[in-house]
């Protein structure tokens, strides 16, 4: 026995609680579904039922003595697991209860009276207990984490604070430190479940520290615990996040570095801090200052793909833009053989709201079959070089309030298409080259559209 | 007579087929057994490994075509790119032991001498860019293009520091990076192959067209190299007295013939070559039409400095346009001739360097701007750069001074750059120490650059993998990150 002396000997049988913890409770539900099956079929399974039982309580005991060996070593909340200890014992003794009943109830009126209820105990405390083993283990968001508002509220949980993610307003604490750690280390450092009596739920408890005394120091995360665990190498036995868990990400590390070094405030938003391009991509890595694109917030059912096999059939290659994408990017082949029509056209209409991107370059488009792109609401970029288009064309064009790019090079528009560009309030980006607008249509364009870039060639 | 070998006879001719099915069951169980667990072909192939078509691109692309300028033979960053003064004051001093002990180099031995730059540099552009004036055109564009000085690789040979760069394995048999691509995301045209090579310089690479080769990929997904001069690709023209007619009902019958051995075989390699007897009926139309330089205006061929006919970069770096222009998803541009040892008058920095620098740079400064004033630049990313870079040392092959100023193979930095398809135009990346051998700041990996090109055409690079042999490959194997600074 001397290879256990320089153990804990305690942890090393108490881990295996969590894994022993399954067996009574899946022999106590069996027996309590072939119950209910031998009562409703009326078949006879007395003697599945009483070894079931048996086996239950029988493993409920060793799990009790494995519970309280990981329980000796401390770091749980002592409320959680009172209840957590109490139920698990109760179950046990129950089940060897209802197991001498079971063979009782045969023989004895007052057994047969009470072994319905006794049924029903068992299994009211073991939920109760299970419950609470899981909250030990997770901690006690971790169920409802992801549940619906009104399911959360019915648990009564506060209705979670809505994360900020723009840069300019997001809270440097709220919404990015304390993301990290709830993700990644709080299952083991919360309320229910102090291990090594150090919690990161809150300021307070962060700034509290462990059992080794603060694990924080501002403006000094070199010299901080909690940035020296996070940084060791991954198999020293004081690693964090232990026992296999993920390992922070290099970028949440560094944001936490970051942190701790701009001064560890609990109150101040990013843009308060000081923030370099480096740490504008680490925080875009957990979900700040991404932009928000139109096509981003569009939300469109998929659309059907006998639709899409149809616009196939007329010439057209359309596909999703992404995988996950239900939006269209579709363009037609300058190879074709049969030039674009009306027919063709409105066939591609019955996809119209999900196409965002359009290429015909070197396609004729005729003037009667622009105002048909005209209704692609959600049209964000227009290929349209060398496609013939003409002044009254491109004025059709004005309905696409969302467009942002389009290339007409290689038209012959003039200066009269301008006032149609500039009705383009989206547009970013703008080719210009071999048409016939001027240098004072181009400053007229750019007078009206601040943020547009266009090119003209050389 | 030999008694052994009289008794082996003896022995041979009582071993019959019956001894080979008795003795053979348990190994023919268990190449059964593998092919019915397992969905390999017995034979190394697969069966159903086919990607569904739908499952790329992952994210939302910035690119959706790629020129690759691959200059075989390993331009000097230094004297293009890295500018390092401190290095001009080192000129001709004995180099430090410390930077030679426990180094292999290609042709280096004993103690050689440091070389200082041979072309001065200037700052360029908004961005301050440092370019030498090797690159006059070039220098017009540096806000453009993103410059990565930090480049490094692990092979210091031509042949497979050029198959690591283009198949992300240093051993031949990998898939090459266009082939990736295209069996992702398909062609944009079917009327021309997905990926296109074409050489220049007088040579094909020394990686030879395992650059470009499928690997275990479809075959259909190997770059198919067009030739300078007579027809673009080997017989694409109908020979005398066949007419289109005659070639397309011929082919019908062959892929008759060929879909009747599918069915009985099940072999994708069967498939693969319908659909290439397919693509190059489409072909005898579609390849001269795209590769006839003289379609272009005067202008536009000035422009690149490309002349009709030519076997040259110029008319390479128009056609990668033209081809671009026409939805091919991968051009593939090899120049050969960079690798400037200074064993000759045409492989020396001063002379040699100077003649190629003149071959691509109008060319590929005309690239840049053709696809800009087009609008391709947005969605078409460019890369230019070696297979690796060159020592900050002279050459001093077989111990002696070399005739002409040469540098070595280098795999410890060196410097590419990239533009379009959404790469940060007007930045500088990474940084050398101050005579150029080690990368010290930033510094990018080969699997890195190509972790990076997949990321810009909306392909995750460690989710992009084909089952063959048992066991998921990738471009990147095992390593790459996408260099985010990089990115808009």
């Amino acid at each position: 026995m001397v290879i256990f002396l320089e153990t804990n000997i305690y942890q090393f049988f108490g881990r295996f609680h969590a894994l022993i913890v399954h067996l009574p409770i899946g022999f106590i539900i069996l027996a309590v579904i072939f119950e209910c099956l031998a009562w409703k079929k009326k078949v006879d399974l007395k003697l599945a039922i009483s070894y079931a039982l048996l086996i239950g309580a029988l493993f409920g005991v060793i799990a009790v003595v494995l519970g309280l060996m990981l329980a000796s070593d401390g770091g749980y909340n002592i409320d959680t697991l009172n209840l957590h200890k109490w139920t698990g014992i109760s179950t046990t003794i129950v089940a060897f209860l209802l197991f001498f009943l079971s063979k009782k109830k045969e023989t004895i009126l007052w057994a047969k009276k009470i072994y319905p209820v006794m049924m029903a105990l068992v299994i009211i405390l073991l939920s109760i207990a299970g419950h609470y083993g899981g909250n030990l283990t997770h901690g006690s968001n971790y169920l409802f984490e992801h549940a619906p508002a009104s399911i959360r509220a019915m648990a009564g949980i506060k209705p979670a604070r809505e994360r900020i993610t723009t840069l300019d307003s997001a809270l440097v604490y709220e919404d990015v430190i304390h993301i990290i750690f709830e993700k990644k280390c709080n299952v083991c450092h919360n309320n229910d479940k102090a291990k090594g009596d150090l919690l990161l739920v809150d300021s307070e408890s962060i700034l509290k520290g462990g059992e080794n005394g603060k694990v924080v120091i501002a403006g000094n995360a070199s010299k901080s615990e909690l940035y020296r665990r996070i940084t060791l190498d991954p198999n020293h036995k004081e690693f964090m996040p232990t026992e296999g868990r993920t390992p922070l990400t290099n970028e949440e590390t560094l944001l936490i570095k970051w942190w701790i070094d701009e001064g560890l405030s609990f109150d101040k938003k990013i843009v308060e801090l000081n923030i370099t391009d480096r740490i504008k991509g680490y925080l875009q890595d957990v979900g700040i200052g991404l932009k928000r694109t139109f096509i981003g917030s569009l939300n469109l059912p998929q659309v059907d793909e006998n639709i899409l096999d149809s616009i196939r059939a007329e010439g057209f290659k359309i596909k999703t833009i992404t995988n996950k994408s239900t939006l269209l990017e579709v363009n037609y082949s300058a190879y074709n053989k049969n030039p674009l029509n009306q027919d063709k056209m409105n066939v591609l209409l019955s996809a119209k709201e999900n196409i965002t991107w359009v290429d015909f370059s070197r396609v004729p488009i005729q003037e009667n079959l622009i105002s048909t792109i005209g209704q692609l609401e959600n049209l964000t970029e227009l290929r349209a070089n060398n496609s013939k288009l003409t002044d009254k064309g491109v004025k059709q064009l004005t309905q696409l309030k969302h467009l942002e790019y389009l290339n007409v090079y290689g038209n012959p528009i003039s200066d009269i298409s301008v006032e149609s560009f500039q009705k383009l309030s989206k547009l970013k980006k703008l080719y210009l080259w071999k048409t016939n607008i001027s240098e004072q249509g181009i400053l007229k364009i750019k007078d009206s559209l601040p943020q547009i870039n266009i090119i003209t060639g050389e | 007579m030999d008694l052994y070998n009289e008794a082996q006879k003896r022995k041979l001719e009582f071993t019959t087929r019956r001894h080979f099915l008795k003795q053979c069951t348990t190994g023919l169980g268990g190449i059964a057994l593998s092919s019915l667990i397992g969905p390999q072909n017995v034979f190394g192939g697969n069966i159903n490994n086919s990607m569904d078509p739908g499952a790329l691109p992952h994210f939302l692309p910035k690119a959706k075509r790629v020129i690759y300028l691959h200059m075989a033979g390993a331009p000097s960053q230094l004297e293009l790119f890295d500018c390092k003064p401190a290095l001009k004051k080192l000129h001709d001093l004995d180099c430090p032991q410390s930077l030679l002990e426990g180094k292999r180099f290609a042709f280096i031995q004993g103690t050689p001498k440091m070389l200082g730059p041979q072309f001065d540099f200037k700052q360029y552009g908004q961005s301050g860019t440092y370019i030498s004036d090797a690159l006059p055109h070039f220098s017009s564009i540096v806000d453009e293009v993103a410059v990565v000085k930090s480049m490094h690789t692990d092979e210091f040979n031509h042949a497979p520091a050029q198959l690591l760069l283009q198949t992300g394995s240093a051993r031949s048999g990998r898939p090459s990076m266009g082939a990736w691509v295209t069996y992702g995301l398909g062609s944009e045209n079917e009327n021309l192959p997905g990926y296109m090579v074409l050489v220049s310089g007088g040579k094909n690479p020394s990686a030879g067209k395992n650059a470009w080769g499928s690997g275990f990929l479809p075959s259909e997904y190997q770059g198919v190299q067009c030739r300078n001069s007579g027809d673009p690709i080997l017989y694409v023209s109908n020979p005398n007295g066949m007419s289109r007619d005659i070639r397309k009902k011929s082919l019908k019958a062959i892929n008759e013939i060929n879909e009747s051995q599918h069915k009985e075989f099940n072999d994708d390699e069967t498939l693969s070559r319908i659909s290439q007897y397919e693509m190059a009926f489409k072909m005898q139309i579609s390849v001269p039409d795209v590769m006839d330089v003289s379609k272009e205006p005067d202008y536009i061929r000035d422009m690149y400095g490309a002349k009709q006919g030519e076997a040259s970069f110029a008319n390479n770096c128009l056609l990668a346009r033209r081809l671009v222009e026409q939805g091919v998803r991968f051009v593939q541009l090899y120049h050969w001739g960079w690798d400037m040892h200074g064993d000759s008058k045409a492989n020396s920095l001063n002379e040699g360097l100077k003649t190629k620098c003149e071959e691509v740079d109008q060319s590929m400064t005309a690239l840049v701007k053709d696809l800009k004033q087009r609008g391709l630049l947005d969605d078409t990313l460019i890369v230019w750069g070696g297979e690796f870079g060159r020592t900050p040392m002279r050459e001093n092959r077989g111990g002696i001074i070399m005739p002409y100023y040469g540098r070595d193979h280098h795999t410890e930095a060196y410097t590419i750059w990239m533009a379009g398809g959404g790469i940060k135009g007007g930045i500088s990346y990474g940084e050398t120490d101050e005579i150029g051998y080690y990368g010290i700041k930033d510094k990018v990996h080969i699997h890195d650059l190509q972790a990076t090109i997949l990321n810009q055409l909306g392909i995750n690079h460690e989710k992009f993998t084909y089952n063959f042999q048992g066991r998921d490959f990738r471009l990147t194997d095992v390593h790459g990150r996408v260099i985010k600074d990089l990115l808009l």
